[in-house]
């Protein structure tokens, strides 16, 4: 209807980034610089505890669950969305899980369909979070606090009244076995990402999850199913959900509720962190893989360094809030409105 | 004789419940021609538009596509008749590159992925930009196609926008027809030279509808112009034969009023308002110095690049400069305060409205109050019936359509919501300095005059006035005083009160 | 009522040189003097709504107290109700006074999320009529002897003794000699700091033991796991033993060994009694102990002794100010009596215990 304000809008952006210098060709190299004078810190104050074999190890086992769930949020994100339900689908993938391998509570066995079920779970409920989202209008803030509960509820319920713990050992030994010199979990993870990565760069799948982050009527003048797309990806992050959960349960040995405690702000943290912006649109995979191993290597560090526990979290905050002025920094213009 | 003409509407009417948007319009486009389409807004140009591009359905008449009858059911039937529509609102994803933005275009159409530039969903790039690069190079365009879209310039996002749009009517056996909507309303001079090569080149392929309501675009580019008012074709009359008082007269029904104002010798004694000293902003501008006094119009002319919008920022409050001195009223302001200045009655109208001015989801009166510091902003209640009167009186002095107070002021048309903006400045009483940036930008002509009467109105109560004008006869018939930039410097100061007017050329010398 | 009390505050307060224990004491006292009228003589059965609080249902010491109040339920034939709080405050008091306004007077004992959440908790239910008991959590200074008749006891198990005792027992199967790395639950918790100070105490019995880290995991098992796989890396072999506060960051800590193929001679000591680690203690070399307050105890006496409050059974005004505070025994487990802990008790067997007596474990006041 006001055809110039979209005009003029756009054309404030264009205003501002145009004519003046290019910029950075990729977005992720503040994030990247970022994590690379961490590194170089923590290498010269610690050389001979963090700079080994069995550190690097330690941290890609530490990273391996944050990278998905970081995949499945970075596309959510990207569209402008969120999705709060990530704990609660890790909670019900793990119960799902634990419950459908031979474990100590009953005696199901699923073998290899355990998981795939639990897979299959997560995938629905995310499914279900994209629906309700598209629908009928809710925002995803909110009908993803929804999901979260739910499925922390499935698993509650599901969980009975004694930790079922996994009796098969390759359900328990298959996430931390390293025969390519990683654990098996990080490989995963690593894969992962790598899909995830070509997926946002070459494929419909990811070029419209940005167009859509961009901006939504633009993106419809354009021919992109916007609903439907929608719900593909909110289905995308309930997978990396349940696979966290998975993967999680596996390497503990037992299905718990609060197995994905902390994963939220943890996840949202590092995609923030690593530039993807809340706003949609900005940012993607290699950025939100910076913010987790910045998360990662600082929390490693700390300990490393011997700083006592009731600072760790003040001074990792600290860190945090560096690393994101940092990042935002070239982005910074007076007039701009930043909630 | 029908049969050549590649698109012509017969007898449209067109009506959503009681407003009629079209009533019995006929139009026709010619092969390796440029109509132009000038009409006022809300004179039908837009309805027409969607009818041409699919979206609106016609109630009655009929749609011929050389000769034969068609229907437009939706906008992919009407790409496949040819017809390419550059809306006037951005309709490029920001963040993707310049490639996507085309191929996204060409998945609209059934034919457009006959050469599997994407496979199972995933790109194959290099055909991608191939086609992309091969479209852009016949509209003579040397944008690189992997460049994103947000980097680009305006007049080079245009550009895209018309590649998208001829890639879409680009069928076999059938000539494009290029609706252009609006697209000078931001861009700038030299930006517009580069648009009339655009058209020329398009009007070799095949044809192009223009639609403009800058009389003086319209009838540089076009080869006829067909004027609409109130939802009817008013007239079509060959360029050549018809001048810009006759078209004004078409399409507002009313005499064109004289716009330019008596040359006040005396302003050589009032007080200096604004003094620039020196004033520079490294990278953006440097060593300006300039004085305005209370009654004076000056005029900032030049190119995009020249500076003058972030001079005004400065002198706002906006931007920040770091040499120099900006003195208000004989004193020193070191560091312009946005809050403090609109205190100190300057007022700033900036060119991106939706952006920085006004409040879309308040209403028109509450907008209007949006800067008010007077008695009344002391109290947190403000008196709504007090500020409807308020809202009225402005209403009347500018022709503000709807004349709706309590109108969400997100509804008004974009001439309409400059207008509110700039008497939420005007009527501040104590308004000592108007700093305006494109003040008449995306309004027609008839708004025009209006905005034009009450600046005139502003500096006979002894308001100083810094303009951006959109165009060089804007410039030219409102300023006491003209000043020309160019890459951040002084090139000429123009005395008009001194009886040498300067022409057009000479401006632009000093511009490029 | 709720005036006086307030305006006694207010006044106070405004007196200036009034401490806090003397205000709840005045505020108590008004309160006492309304309240006396319900303490005579005893309710009916059939009046009684028996309720027990736990913080959630997936933690096995909050599912065992649970089945500890019911068996006590099933040993009186009245029905429980149990109301899980799930870690919120507010959920935690409506959902109690809910069951209030359902008519009958409650019977609680109550597992707090908080000391905070306390006193609102109690003035609900003693206000109401009702009678109830409180373990682990309240506000210093905050005694039942001060507030109501029906706020029948506070049931302490104090920390210090549990990690004093799984402290020596681990240094112990350490063989006296090595370093350990040590895991607080949620920093500022009293059973954390309580149990890591006792685990400090039996240190000092040690010299040729030290603590290589000391790191705070949340009682989270996950954080366990992922903080051990960095204290691999910074110590190595020195790791000789593995002190947690819970059991879940015991086994947090174990995975992360094992992953890395070090269990080898590392001892691990935990708390808490859950199954995992009983089996663990039960089946292999390295889990060495962990620690109970008897769940199922604690969920049945407490609602015994609420109940025998109720009915008049127990005299609450000849109890002595240190049996309404009082700290409970607990019992350590390690491969001695681990097979006993595996079988998980029956109704008739918890009720056994508790028939011994009301007072069977109390050890003494609370501890500070």
């Amino acid at each position: 209807m006001l055809h110039s304000d979209n005009l003029i809008s756009n054309g404030h952006r264009a205003l501002v980034s145009a004519g003046s210098k290019p910029g950075l060709k990729k977005e992720w190299l503040g994030p990247l610089a970022a994590l690379v004078v961490v590194v170089l810190i923590l290498s010269v104050l610690r050389p001979s505890t963090f700079l080994t074999w069995e550190n690097f190890r330690a941290i890609t086992d530490q990273a391996s669950i944050p990278f998905i769930l970081a995949m499945g949020a970075s596309f959510v994100i990207l569209m402008g969305c969120i999705d709060l339900s990530i704990e609660g689908v890790m909670a019900t993938a793990a119960l799902i899980f634990v419950l459908l391998s031979a474990n100590s509570v009953n005696s199901v066995d699923l073998g290899i369909g355990a998981p795939l079920i639990a897979l299959l779970a997560g995938t629905l409920m995310g499914l279900l979070t994209g629906v309700i989202h598209t629908v009928f209008r809710v925002p995803s803030f909110m009908v993803s606090l929804g999901t979260w509960f739910i499925g922390l509820g499935i698993a509650t319920v599901l969980f009975g009244d004694s930790i079922p713990q996994l009796s098969g050992h390759l359900t328990r030994t298959w996430a931390s076995a390293s025969p390519l010199g990683v654990s098996n979990a990080f490989v995963v993870s690593v894969v992962f990402v790598m899909v995830a990565k070509f997926v946002s760069d070459n494929t419909l799948m990811g070029r419209f999850t940005y167009a859509i982050g961009a901006d939504e009527n633009i993106a419809s003048l354009n021919a992109v199913a916007v609903n439907r797309h929608k719900v593909y990806v909110f289905a995308l992050a309930g997978f990396c959900s349940a696979l966290a959960g998975v993967i999680g349960s596996s390497r503990l040995g037992v299905g718990v509720v609060d197995l994905g405690s902390g994963q939220l702000f943890q996840t949202i943290a590092a995609a923030v962190i690593g530039g993807t912006l809340l706003s949609g649109g900005r940012g993607g995979v290699i950025n939100s893989i910076c913010g987790v191993l910045l998360v990662v290597i600082i929390n490693n560090g700390l300990i490393l360094l011997g700083v006592s526990p009731v600072f760790q979290r003040a001074v990792s905050g600290l860190v945090i809030v560096v690393a994101v002025v940092a990042t935002a920094f070239s982005q910074r213009s007076r007039l701009r409105i930043v909630k | 004789m029908q049969e050549t003409i590649p698109l012509s509407l017969c007898n449209v009417s067109k009506s959503f419940g009681p407003v009629r948007a079209l009533n019995n319009v006929s139009l026709s486009v010619r092969t390796h021609e440029v109509l132009g389409l000038i009409g006022e807004n809300g004179a039908g140009k837009s309805s027409l538009l969607k009818v041409l591009s699919g979206i609106y359905q016609p109630d009655s008449g009929d749609i011929l596509v050389y000769g034969q009858k068609r229907t437009f059911s939706n906008p992919a039937a009407a790409a496949s008749a040819g017809v390419g529509v550059v809306h006037q609102e951005q309709s490029l994803v920001v963040n993707l590159s310049v490639a996507e933005n085309i191929l996204m275009s060409t998945r609209a159409t059934k034919s457009g992925n006959k050469d599997c530039k994407v496979r199972f969903g995933i790109y194959n790039w290099r055909k991608i930009n191939e086609e992309a690069a091969e479209i852009l190079k016949r509209i003579g365009s040397n944008i690189n196609p992997k460049s994103k879209v947000e980097d680009l310039s305006f007049a080079d996002r245009q550009m895209v926008e018309i590649a998208k749009a001829l890639q879409i009517s680009r069928q076999p056996g059938v000539q494009p027809i290029i609706v252009l909507d609006e697209p000078t309303s931001v861009l700038e001079d030299n930006d517009i030279q580069q648009l009339e090569q655009e058209v020329r080149r398009l009007k070799e392929i095949g044809s192009v509808i223009f639609v403009s309501h800058r009389l003086d675009e319209v009838m540089k580019f076009c080869d006829r112009i067909c004027v609409m008012r109130n939802s009817e074709v008013v007239g079509e009359r060959l360029t050549s034969k018809v001048n810009a008082d006759e078209l004004f007269r078409l399409m507002t029904g009313r005499q064109a009023a004289t716009t330019s104002r008596e040359r006040n010798k005396s302003l050589r004694d009032s007080a200096v308002v604004l003094n620039l000293e020196g004033l520079g902003a490294k990278g953006k501008f440097s060593d300006i110095s300039l004085k305005v006094r209370s009654g004076e119009i000056h005029a900032l002319v030049g190119t995009n690049r020249s500076g003058r919008e972030e001079v005004c920022r400065a002198v706002f409050g906006a931007e920040e400069f770091d040499s120099g001195t900006v003195r208000y009223n004989g004193k020193v302001v070191s560091r312009p305060n946005l809050r403090e200045s609109v205190y100190g009655g300057v007022a700033y109208l900036p060119s991106e409205r939706k952006l920085e001015s006004m409040v879309a989801g308040m209403s028109v009166a509450e907008n209007l109050q949006l800067t008010h510091r007077g008695e009344r902003a002391s109290s947190i209640f403000v008196n709504p019936a007090a500020r409807r009167d308020k809202a009225k009186e402005w209403i009347s002095k500018l022709d503000i359509r709807p004349p709706i107070p309590d109108a969400d002021i997100a509804s008004l048309s974009g001439g309409n919501q400059q207008k509110v903006v700039l008497a939420k400045w005007l009527e501040d009483c104590q308004l000592s300095l108007l700093i305006l940036d494109h003040p008449t930008r995306g309004i027609d002509p008839g708004a025009r005059e209006d905005v034009s009467t009450q600046i005139f109105a502003a500096c006979e109560e002894g308001a100083a006035v810094l303009l951006i004008a959109d165009t060089l006869e804007e410039a030219i018939s409102l300023a006491d005083t003209i000043t020309v930039m160019r890459d951040g410097e002084i090139t000429a100061t123009f005395d008009l009160n001194s009886g040498a007017i300067p022409t057009h050329a000479e401006l632009v010398a000093k511009m490029i | 009522m709720e005036k006086f009390g307030d305006t006694h505050f207010i006044f106070a307060i405004g007196a200036g040189a009034v401490t806090r224990r003397k205000m709840l004491a005045l505020a108590g006292t008004a309160v006492l003097a309304m309240q006396s009228a319900v303490m005579a003589g005893g309710l009916d059965k059939s009046d009684i709504q028996l309720v027990t609080v736990i913080q959630t249902n997936t933690n096995p010491y909050m599912l065992q107290w649970a089945a500890g109040s019911q068996a006590f339920a099933d040993s009186v034939g009245l029905p429980l109700k149990t109301i899980v709080s799930n870690g919120d405050s507010q959920q935690q008091l409506a959902q109690i006074q809910a069951t209030i306004a359902a008519g009958k007077k409650v019977v609680v004992t109550i597992n707090p999320i908080n000391s905070a959440d306390v006193p609102a908790i109690v003035k609900a239910v003693t206000r109401s009529g009702g009678f109830i008991t409180t373990q682990w959590n309240k506000p210093e200074g905050y005694n039942p002897w001060d507030v109501s008749p029906n706020y029948v006891a506070h049931l302490t198990y104090d920390g210090y003794s549990a990690g004093k005792w799984t402290g020596k027992s681990l240094f112990t199967a350490m063989g006296g000699k090595g370093g350990i790395i040590a895991f607080k639950g949620v920093l500022d918790s009293p059973p954390s700091k309580q149990r890591y100070d006792g685990m400090n105490e039996a240190l000092k019995d040690f010299p040729d033991v030290k603590i290589l880290d000391t790191q705070a995991a949340g009682w989270d098992r996950q954080k366990a796991y992922d903080i051990t796989k960095t204290l691999l890396t910074k110590y190595g072999d020195q790791i000789k033993g593995v002190w947690a506060a819970s059991d879940s960051m015991t086994l947090g800590a174990y995975a992360a060994f094992q992953d890395a193929g070090r269990v080898g001679e590392v001892k691990f000591s935990g708390n808490d009694n859950t199954e995992e680690a009983l089996k663990l203690i039960d089946s292999g070399p390295n889990f060495i102990d962990t620690y109970s307050s008897d769940g199922y105890y604690n969920g049945a006496l407490g609602l015994a002794m609420a109940y025998d409050a109720a009915i008049g059974k127990l005299d609450v005004s000849k109890l002595t100010h240190e049996q309404r505070t009082g700290n409970y025994s607990q019992f350590g487990v390690d491969k001695s009596n681990v097979k006993q802990q595996l079988k998980p008790p029956t109704g008739d067997e918890i009720m056994a215990e508790v028939n011994k007596g009301l007072f069977a474990r109390f050890v003494g006041p609370e501890l500070k």
